[in-house]
């Protein structure tokens, strides 16, 4: 079942560091595409990673690459080898990225985020400008279709700041 | 840039390139209009929404066929 709140508020409550990235911050400015992952760069700092298996750690979280999908490793020793986790949980999907291309690793990304309220889950956000062009330096067919759209919306927003 | 009953319209080039683009892309951008018309929770909230249908129909479609229509078995070539 889609939760996306549900994850986000997870992350918060284990004061996960990270920033909303990809397809679901796209929707949050307006973008129609559905996704199904909820993507998020976030710091592989073996604290960080820890207070990700603390937030994941009891939604059954497999490894989502992995054709048997097999059970994440709940120690944040092993998690630290990875540059990216493709995660299935009860929740639903989340990707950790430890860098977003075109934009850097976490403390950029965290540089160029801004804040979003989501019914009083505060949560970061890549800034509109660097996750277009996050999707164009990725450079797949959707997400070529995705940077389209939200130049859509730039422009939009653009003109009317400037009303 | 101005809003007009039913869309917007804009004067700027730049900005109609972008729609196009988008257009060529196939997205739909009436829906992107109406989304931009929400705010960001109402967004993610109808989002999630999309997504059970999406995630329901997908089930269907393998409880249906057997598989997944998006990656189907591969068959052995026939023998001559």
């Amino acid at each position: 079942m889609a939760s996306t709140l549900e994850i986000l508020r997870r992350l918060n409550q284990h004061e996960v560091e990270y920033v909303l990235v990809g397809g679901m911050a796209g929707v949050l400015y307006g973008s129609s595409l559905v996704t199904e992952d909820v993507d998020v760069c976030a710091s592989f700092e073996p604290k960080n990673l820890a207070r990700i298996v603390s937030a994941l750690g009891d939604l059954n979280p497999r490894h989502r690459m992995n054709p048997n999908h097999p059970p994440m490793d709940l120690n944040a020793v092993e998690l630290a080898g990875f540059k990216n986790l493709y995660l299935i949980t009860d929740l639903g999907q989340i990707d950790l990225l430890s860098e977003i291309s075109g934009v850097g690793s976490y403390p950029e990304v965290s540089r160029y985020s801004i804040a979003a309220n989501l019914k009083g889950l505060v949560c970061k956000v890549l800034d509109l400008d660097r996750l277009i062009r996050a999707r164009r330096a990725v450079g797949r067919p959707k997400d070529l279709q995705a940077a389209a759209e939200l130049e859509v919306i730039r422009r939009r927003l653009k003109g009317q700041a400037t009303k | 840039m101005v809003m007009k009953a039913g869309g917007w319209e804009s004067s700027d080039a730049s900005y109609e390139q972008a729609r196009q683009a988008a257009l060529d892309f196939g997205i739909d951008l009436s829906i992107t209009d109406y989304l931009l018309t929400l705010t960001p929770e109402q967004r993610l909230e109808r989002h999630d929404q999309a997504l059970e249908l999406v995630t329901a129909l997908r089930q269907a479609g393998m409880d249906y066929y057997g598989f997944d229509p998006r990656n189907p078995p591969q068959t052995e070539p026939a023998r001559s």
